[in-house]
């Protein structure tokens, strides 16, 4: 039967490496948000340019002689939203891998501890040091960030879920919408707690 | 170390190992004994912000220790009656003897309550097994309607299994996703599979059925009232709501099939008190129905048109919940939202009258949702409202009889420590024309005496027989209240009367009996009395007897005098007397006693022309007493009559009384005293009305010694002073006329000593008795004999 000492050794060190790959995927995720808000500040154009084309009355400008003018034109613009649309489906592809990256590790931390749990008796699981928290408190950060990410996931999705034709208000406040997730509280969560252990995951 | 094991609250075995190991000085031994002594208990305190919504449960590393548990997995807390699912984390300073958990996964009882300065123990805390599931059924309440309609099936199925990934479950079980800022609020967990009593865990594996959508409204509506109503004594009433209720609701299309529409309105109408809205929520709570809520005065507002506006706004309400299930809508009060159009000269409450029942019109023949309406006053309401199409059923509740009193005393004690000498069967006898309320009234005083009269002293706060006899003097019948004819009197015994042996028992028998016997006259065949005339000449105990009658009887006793009933107002007596003669049925059985009758009365034979007062009081007073039938709204009980008949054998012989009781004693008996009876209208006295005239004569010589007795009990009396002689003496004296004797004899004493005197002497008596006359003359007494001899 293992000891004690393998069977910590071993969950610090799949510890170690889910946070690595966690750091990476930050990354991933940070950089594909990036991505899309111009695409979402477009998605919001094109939505107050269909409105304005609603509300306009074209037969009484000077381009009341271009017959169809005003369906071209909405034709033109729900195709260019439908664009974008796709593009930000494509992205949100992405943050979806990146999440189920991080649900995967995290699970596979949990399972690793489940299966050693009857070598890890209490006072090991709640030991730390200045340099290395305990083990309870790095995988209640795991559960933090897993939950984290599944979150805010869900949330863009369901805004993006909520886009309707005929709610045109609605997609030209997204941009506004969108970025009130990235304002939330405690938006560096992943950050802080990289930084928590950022002395753990150097050592060897 | 030891400071450690002094602060917190230590687990048995850990505390008892370090007993023997170590050595401590003697304060922390006692501080740890102490621990052990008192059971280990975890004070819960309020969650960390960041924790909320995640599942967790927060203790300390003893507690963890000994439940055995590890990171994250599930344990279940039970407090406040209901059990919280959670998993097990570590306090992050590592402090024993407190707890901290999530209400994300709880039974409904627990839903949005707040723990606040909980002790909880430990056993309170078990860890549970638990299975990954392959399927999970679940409930969706969800936050608006519109949100209902615009989600599509898969999306919101796909929503579902978002917000159940990686959560612990229990079936009956709601998890609630409240903290996320998604369209749903709760997830009603109502099916596992692998069927487990344990808990479950949601994987990505897991599939979701949704078995129904609910909006968090209705949802919350029937929550509201999901604590269990006790109503007594209603059962019968009860079902036949039910039975309203439920067809609509659960069996339309059969409704649909026979070409039925569905009642789509009921009017509950009764007196204040006897339980008409706590039945309609015990009613909608049994058949799942949401109820919605509407007081008749809280609709009107101050501007124009707003009161209208209000009830379009109630209606809409009620019509949005219904879309989701069965929903009720109870008016309560409806008479001051809906008074009679004709009468009121109001225009703003006609409209909303006439608002109330085009809204009635249109509601839905769907049978979702069914109008309540409740009313104490039903002849005030708009006959419109009380046709079929809008409510089509009156369900009439009456005064509680016998039987439902003992049913709603049972029902009020069976949560108080009763002490085993309070007989319920006796205090249901007593409280003729209690109501539910009034009933829980008395009890609450009751239990107030005692809580009074404990306080003091001993610790055992048991409810003794003596304490409602207290309260029973406290509280009055609700329905007397106001009442014209309630009087209060100085008790009077049957003791209290000299002589007059022989009316004495005809009294008894013709009052006494037939309300503490019934069941010897039922099995007799006799019915008993309707009225009874006493007639006799002035002073001689009328009244008072009629007073020791109702004492010895236990009924309601109700009086009246010609000065309540006239009043200037053409009509108003004649209303009076019949109020009266309804408040005595409504606490029947009861004695209504009519002082003086011959001043109340008029008669109709002698030839004066018109329509006096007093002839209309007469005709009044002849359809009270055999009038063709009672009012639909004064209906109490129910037909019992059959079960007294068929049934009776296997009954209890205290409960075959009891039905006696109840069918034999419902109705009013009239007594009636006059000086003059033959100033009454023959009809008034032929029986069935005033059926038995008993005269009581003056005080023989035997009648007046006891009477004198009687009436020198509380006075000295001199040696030589011989009552026989002055029951000799006294001839012609009434009892009126002895009593005056005696006081004016005492007075006498009184005014030669100078206040001084010790004892009456017979020479006061002799010299009063030269001074006073007798009241009775003897063409009075030819005058009473020749009327008794004309009677056959």
């Amino acid at each position: 039967k293992m000891s004690e000492k393998q069977a910590v050794l071993l969950v610090q060190q799949a510890l170690r490496k889910c946070f690595q790959v966690i750091s990476q995927q930050e990354a991933v995720w940070q950089s594909t948000l990036s991505e899309c808000s111009p695409l979402l500040h477009s998605l919001g154009n094109l939505g107050e340019q269909l409105q304005s084309c609603n509300t306009v009355a074209l037969k009484k400008t000077p381009l009341k002689d271009f017959l169809d003018l005003e369906q071209c034109l909405k034709h033109k613009l729900i195709m260019a939203m439908e664009c974008v649309l796709e593009k930000l489906s494509g992205k949100m592809a992405f943050l979806q891998k990146v999440r189920d990256t991080i649900t995967n590790q995290v699970a596979t931390v949990f399972q690793l501890y489940e299966q050693h749990t009857g070598a890890l008796e209490l006072s090991t699981i709640t030991e730390r040091s200045a340099v290395t928290p305990s083990l309870a408190n790095m995988m209640e950060w795991l559960q933090d960030i897993e939950r984290f990410y599944r979150r805010r996931y869900l949330k863009r999705k369901l805004l993006l879920q909520a886009i309707r034709d005929d709610d045109l208000s609605y997609i030209q406040a997204l941009p506004e919408s969108w970025n009130r997730v990235l304002e939330e509280k405690k938006q560096d969560l992943v950050q802080d707690i990289l930084l928590k252990v950022s002395f753990f995951m150097e050592t060897p | 170390m030891e400071n450690y094991f002094l602060y917190t609250h230590t687990h048995k075995s850990v505390s008892q190992s370090t007993l023997t190991t170590g050595t401590f000085r003697r304060g922390t031994f006692v501080g740890i004994v102490s621990a052990i002594m008192a059971e280990t208990v975890l004070k819960v305190i309020p969650l960390d912000p960041e924790d909320y919504g995640t599942q967790r449960c927060r203790l300390g590393p003893n507690t963890f220790n000994s439940l055995g548990l590890k990171l994250g997995s599930p344990v279940q807390v039970t407090v406040l009656g209901g059990t919280s699912l959670c998993t097990a984390w570590l306090r992050n300073d590592l402090a024993d003897g407190f707890l901290q958990f999530d209400l994300k996964c709880t039974t409904v009882n627990l839903i949005e309550k707040f723990c606040r300065n909980l002790m909880v123990n430990v056993r309170q805390l078990k860890p549970m097994p638990y299975v990954k599931l392959k399927n999970a059924t679940v409930k969706v309440v969800i936050k608006t309607q519109k949100a209902k309609k615009t989600f599509c099936q898969t999306m919101l199925r796909e929503l579902v299994k978002e917000l159940l990934r990686n959560i612990y479950v229990c079936l009956n079980h709601v998890v609630s996703a409240t903290s996320l800022e998604t369209p749903v609020a709760f997830l009603d967990v109502v099916e596992l599979d692998p069927f487990t009593k344990e808990a479950g865990l949601v994987t990505a594996k897991t599939t979701i059925q949704i078995k129904e959508v609910i909006v968090l409204d209705w949802y919350r509506r029937v929550l509201q009232n999901d604590s269990e109503i006790p109503v007594g004594g209603l059962e019968e009433v009860a079902v036949s709501l039910k039975e309203i209720l439920k067809l609509p609701f659960y069996y339309p299309r059969t409704l649909m099939e026979l070409g039925l529409s569905c009642p789509k309105g009921v009017l509950l109408v009764g007196p204040p008190g006897v339980g008409k809205s706590l039945l309609v929520k015990s009613v909608c709570k049994e058949v799942d129905a949401c109820l919605l809520t509407m007081a008749g005065p809280a609709i009107y507002g101050s501007r124009p048109g707003e009161s209208e506006e209000n009830l379009r706004k109630i209606f809409q309400q009620a019509k949005e919940l219904s879309d989701e299930g069965p929903c009720v809508l109870f008016i309560d009060e409806i008479d001051s939202l809906c008074p009679k159009r004709g009468s009121s000269s109001n225009a703003p409450e006609n409209r909303v009258v006439a608002q109330l029942l085009t809204l009635m019109d249109g509601i839905g023949s769907d049978g979702q949702l069914i109008i309540m309406a409740a009313t104490n006053r039903p002849d005030a309401l708009d006959p419109a409202l009380r046709r079929p199409g809008r409510f089509d059923r009156e369900i009439v509740i009456g005064v509680p009889t016998l039987k439902q009193r003992k049913c709603i005393l049972e029902l009020i004690t069976s949560k108080m420590p009763v002490s085993t000498d309070v007989d319920l069967h006796y205090l249901a006898e007593m409280t003729v024309g209690y109501v539910g309320a009034d009933l829980t009234a008395l009890c609450r005083e009751a239990a107030m005496q005692t809580a009074l009269h404990t306080c003091q002293g001993s610790e055992n706060h048991v409810i003794k027989m003596t304490a409602f006899h207290e309260s029973l003097k406290k509280i009055q019948p609700s329905c007397l209240r106001s009442s014209i004819g309630l009087t209060e009197f100085h008790p009077v015994t049957w003791e209290q009367i000299g002589g007059l042996e022989d009316i004495k028992r005809k009294l008894k028998q013709s009052i006494e009996w037939p309300m503490k016997f019934p069941e010897a006259f039922f099995r007799m065949g006799l019915t008993r009395p309707k009225g009874i005339l006493l007639f006799g000449p002035p002073g001689c105990a009328k009244t008072t007897l009629v007073k020791a009658a109702a004492m010895s009887s236990h009924c309601s006793f109700l009086s009246i005098s010609g000065a309540d009933l006239f009043s200037p107002y053409v009509g108003d007596s004649e209303k009076i007397l019949s109020q009266v003669f309804r408040q005595a049925r409504a606490s029947a059985p009861s004695i209504l006693f009519l002082d003086e009758i011959d001043s109340i009365l008029g008669s109709r034979s002698d030839n004066r022309i018109g329509h006096s007062a007093q002839e209309r009081v007469l005709s009044v007073l002849l359809n009270e007493l055999d009038g063709v039938g009672l009012k639909v709204t004064e209906r109490r009980g129910t037909g019992s009559k059959m079960l007294l008949l068929e049934g009776s054998q296997t009954l209890l012989e205290e409960d075959k009384q009891l039905g006696v009781k109840e069918v034999c004693n419902k109705e009013v008996m009239i007594v009636a005293a006059t000086n003059r009876p033959d100033m009454l209208d023959d009809a008034l006295l032929r029986p069935g009305r005033l059926d038995k005239m008993i005269y009581v004569p003056p005080p023989d010589e035997v009648a007046r010694l006891s009477i004198l007795k009687i009436c020198t009990k509380n006075t000295p009396l001199h040696s030589d002073v011989c009552l026989e002689e002055l029951a000799e003496q006294t001839n012609m004296f009434s009892g009126a006329d002895l009593e005056n004797l005696c006081k004016e004899a005492a007075l006498l004493a009184l005014q030669e000593s100078d206040l001084d005197a010790s004892a009456v002497k017979h020479s006061h008596f002799v010299k009063t008795l030269k001074n006073t006359k007798p009241s009775l003359t003897n063409q009075q007494l030819e005058f009473y004999e020749k009327l008794l001899t004309k009677q056959p």
